[in-house]
């Protein structure tokens, strides 16, 4: 099963690259993927993939824009603070305790939170991640815990 | 359009020269590899410019491939610095 | 009359122009800011955004053929592997115990 979807995904990447219908094409692309899809199931998600509910994965897409919304903002505060010739930042590192259950979310935090405007994912110790912020300002809107309750909504409901 | 393309991609060349800079003085290792892995990202998009100037769609292959080697590089460079070797398990 | 190429290299020129701008903070704060961290900030942010919208605004110029799906795939693979390995390298200096800076107060 997990060998199936590793190869459709495969084979999905094969036509993006190569670009044209031809039967050769489709056939040889055909075979690698499905060699290298068993091969991939095998190795590389010896472990469980994540798995996904319908009303999760819907939820997901729905958390996508909010994410690219934050990355402009991220990236503007960023300038902002670079293009100031006093640069004011006060930088800090700050540890933060969270209650997710699964790795998935671990994840997806991390990356949440990189993006975030200010602050940065520096390590992650079972469930405390350790953040890097431009000043204690930003780092206090992750300690209000509102981005941690959007992803229990999406990925452990 | 191309002269635009043209001034885009000396743009990016530049700013990777000033990124070189930073992978010059360092100060620590891990500041060189971030001034390595940004001018990667910086070449990566070069090339694409230039597989448009040029209208050849080969070198759209080359910067997909220049991608995923800059990524696996920096992983094994870090995964280097904090463990001592390539091999075996990451903890 | 506005014609149809004219809209389409108008949002090129944008998404360039925002693309460049961003790389050009990218490379400003690696050089000025005072920290491996806060240089991480301005690398993973800015130089993400940027290659993404300038890979986008190549994509639109080059309309519907398959090499554009190439360039959205290359943005993608830009998006997804960059915050990676700023956390990576962020992890790997934490704990090899570089410090951060701190702003002296006196």
């Amino acid at each position: 099963m997990k060998a199936a979807q590793a190869s459709v995904v495969l084979f999905a990447f094969w036509l993006v690259l190569s670009g044209s219908l031809n039967l050769i094409d489709l056939a040889f692309g055909l075979i690698l993927s499905v060699l290298f899809g068993v091969w991939a199931a095998k190795t590389l998600w010896a472990e469980d993939a994540p798995v996904l509910t319908a009303r999760q994965a819907g939820q997901f897409v729905l958390y996508i824009p909010h994410l690219l919304k934050n990355m402009v903002v991220s990236a503007l505060q960023v300038a902002e603070v670079v293009l100031d010739p006093r640069m004011p930042i006060d930088p800090i590192i700050v540890g933060h305790r969270t209650p997710f259950k699964r790795e998935v979310t671990r994840v997806a935090y991390a990356n949440s939170i990189t993006l975030t405007p200010g602050t940065l994912t520096v390590d992650v110790e079972n469930n405390t991640f350790y953040i890097h912020g431009l000043a204690e300002s930003f780092t206090d809107e992750i300690a209000s815990g509102e981005l941690e309750q959007r992803l229990m909504r999406v990925f452990e409901e | 359009m191309e002269t635009f393309f043209w001034g885009l991609g000396i743009f990016l060349l530049v700013n990777a020269f000033v990124c070189l800079w930073r992978a010059y003085a360092g100060p620590t290792t891990v500041d060189r590899v971030l001034a390595v892995n940004i001018i990667g990202t910086k070449t990566l998009v070069v090339l694409a410019v230039l597989a448009l100037v040029f209208g050849r769609g080969i070198l759209l292959d080359v910067a997909l491939v220049y991608g995923l080697l800059n990524f696996v590089i920096t992983i094994a460079a870090t995964r280097f610095m904090e463990t001592g070797r390539l091999k075996g398990d990451w903890s | 009359m506005i014609s149809y190429e004219g809209i389409i290299n108008a949002i090129v020129v944008v998404l360039v122009g925002f693309g460049a701008f961003f790389f050009l903070v990218g490379t400003i704060g690696l050089v000025r800011l005072p920290d491996f961290y806060s240089r991480t900030h301005a690398a993973t942010k800015c130089d993400t955004l940027g290659a993404g919208s300038i890979l986008l605004a190549l994509a639109v110029f080059n309309g519907l053929e398959p090499s554009s799906v190439k360039m959205i795939a290359l943005a993608a693979l830009v998006l997804l592997s960059s915050p990676t390995s700023g956390h990576a390298l962020a992890r790997a200096a934490h704990r090899t115990g570089l410090d951060y800076w701190r702003l002296d107060k006196e």
